[in-house]
């Protein structure tokens, strides 16, 4: 059997896929000045879209495109794109649905839900009843309220499932992998920018002033609000307030007071707050600050302190804080915490206040 | 004593302008921070070409000498059955014209795609499921830069691509603001 006709089919086969590749090749004709015209008459009005509700994520940035951008077409024409993005609170989908075919679509539903690599799933949002003419779009946010999701995930899966009509509801699907080995802490952990914390302890230790007025009680109370600039640092204020009970009052005066009397002691202080985060979930702080302190001798008599005096003092306070759960768009946290109070002077009645408290707390705080 | 009254008197003119100049950039925003691109998505065939890059980054244009120099990334992902394609030498700008009596006229963009491996294509294939990012450079020219010296202008970006037996131009628009320039 002769081999010729095998050889010049062979010959034909690489010709014509030679020149298929040539034509795939062709450069396409530039723009005219008269199609630019006629697109730039023909073009509806395209809205000027906001930015991101954050920077994206870089580490799930494909490094081919330089961006997390990532799109699906299907269900008949529907076309999916999608961006991630964070803050130092929140993680974002930026999702924008477009209409690629030449017929209304009208959703009787469409829902939009990620699923982790971990298994891990987030009902990201849904809604009803919204109609897309061919060649329209639109774009709106989804945000993460857990943040840690996020946390050694090297894979996100995005479904929107719509339904229109009396149609089989018909589901769109996208992939982001994480790009980069090193994941960077800032994705996956929530920094939140304010606080508010109440105290409630008991003072294990004092020398000098405060020694002197313990007298039956050692109940200390605080109300605390920060707000932190950065992720670390962030500035703070304290109400104060501590209880020292009746058994001082002889050695502070020698006065006839009414029923009940007793000696309190309630700040306002003002400083820094520095915190570092152990885990997404789980901070130690620093706090130092400084304000001042009123000493005072009530009884039960309506005649307001019946002594008093204000000082200056200082106060610094470590933390340990775990979050527990959300609350809406807040996070609840409990925190145990040491308060080393410096009073370093003063003197209420026959008692010099000078001197040194530390205080153990339970804490209950309420992020943002 | 004249030449340094004279010095006093630049000195006041020049810091005089400068106050203007900052207060009207003040008052105006001189282009920072406004939005600059409006989103565009688009499918052809199923490729899906959008502005989603350019949106997000907000490019800012800068003055190289005395053009005015923006970049404008743009964003491709390929979901046909067969490859396509960005014809990135093909890819035009155009100050769009204000009124009747402009006329419109196209000059060269520099579309280069973003993977450094790639950078010399004159044309973007894209295979079955492949994303590409476009960078793409639009200097006005010297000749057109009057136009967009007064008043805030819109600038026009195509780029011709080719999925399946389908060949279309897309179109892009970018806001260039009058302050841009100054």
């Amino acid at each position: 059997m002769s081999v010729r006709p095998w050889l010049a089919l062979l010959a034909m086969t690489i010709a014509l896929r030679s020149f298929a590749a040539g034509a795939q090749h062709e450069p396409l004709p530039a723009t005219s000045e008269a199609q630019l015209a006629r697109l730039l008459a023909e073009r509806p009005k395209w809205p000027i879209y906001r930015d991101l509700p954050a920077p994206e994520l870089d580490d799930w940035v494909d490094p081919s495109t330089g961006s997390s951008t990532r799109s699906a077409i299907g269900c008949a024409g529907l076309v999916l794109e999608a961006t991630l993005s964070g803050d130092r609170t929140k993680s974002y989908v930026t999702a924008t649905l477009f209409n690629a075919s030449s017929e209304p679509m009208r959703f009787t539903e469409a829902m939009l839900s990620a699923r982790f690599g971990d298994g891990a799933y987030r009902k990201l949002g849904q809604a009803w009843d919204r109609e897309l003419a061919p060649g329209a779009f639109f774009t709106t946010d989804f945000a993460f309220r857990d943040k840690a999701v996020f946390e050694d995930q090297r894979t996100l899966e995005l479904a929107l499932r719509v339904r229109s009509g009396a149609a089989s509801p018909c589901t769109l699907g996208l992939r982001f992998q994480r790009s980069s080995a090193d994941q960077d802490r800032a994705s996956y952990t929530a920094y939140h920018t304010g606080e508010l914390s109440l105290g409630l302890g008991m003072r294990l230790a004092e020398t000098g002033g405060p020694a002197t007025l313990r007298g039956g009680s050692r109940v200390s109370f605080h109300l605390d609000f920060a707000g932190f600039l950065g992720v670390h640092h962030g500035l703070a204020g304290t109400l104060m307030l501590d209880q020292f009970g009746s058994g001082a009052v002889d050695r502070i005066t020698p006065r006839e007071l009414g029923a009940r009397p007793h000696v309190s002691g309630g700040g306002f202080l003002a400083g820094y707050i520095g915190r570092i985060y152990l885990a997404p979930w789980l901070t130690t702080a620093y706090h130092a600050s400084a304000g001042p302190y009123v000493v005072e001798v009530t009884d039960d008599s309506d005649e307001g302190p019946r002594l008093s005096t204000a000082v200056l003092v200082a106060r610094q306070r470590v933390r340990l804080a775990a979050q527990l759960l959300s609350v809406g768009e807040d996070w609840v946290a409990v925190g145990a915490s040491f308060e080393h109070l410096v009073i370093p002077y003063g003197k209420i009645g026959d008692v010099e206040l000078r001197g040194h408290t530390i205080t153990a707390k339970l804490e209950l705080i309420v992020t943002n | 004593m004249r030449d340094a009254h004279a010095a006093l008197s630049f000195a006041a003119v020049k810091v005089g302008r400068l106050s203007v100049v900052i207060a009207a950039c003040a008052a105006l925003g001189c282009g920072a921070g406004r939005s600059r691109v409006a989103y565009r998505i688009d499918s052809v065939s199923g490729l899906v070409i959008s502005s989603a890059p350019a949106v997000h980054e907000a490019p800012e244009p800068s003055v190289r000498g005395e053009q005015l120099v923006f970049a404008y990334p743009l964003f491709a992902e390929n979901h046909a059955a067969a490859p396509a394609e960005l014809d990135l030498v093909g890819a035009r700008a155009a100050i769009v014209p204000e009124g009747d009596g402009e006329a419109l006229e196209p000059f060269r963009a520099t579309c280069l795609e973003h993977d450094p491996a790639r950078r010399t294509a004159s044309v973007a294939v894209l295979a079955r499921g492949a994303r590409v990012r476009i960078d793409c450079t639009i200097e006005i020219p010297r000749a057109q830069m009057a136009k967009v010296h007064n008043a805030d202008r819109e600038i026009a970006l195509t780029v011709p691509v080719r999925a399946g037996e389908q060949q279309e131009t897309v179109l892009f628009t970018y806001l260039l603001f009058a302050g841009d320039v100054r």
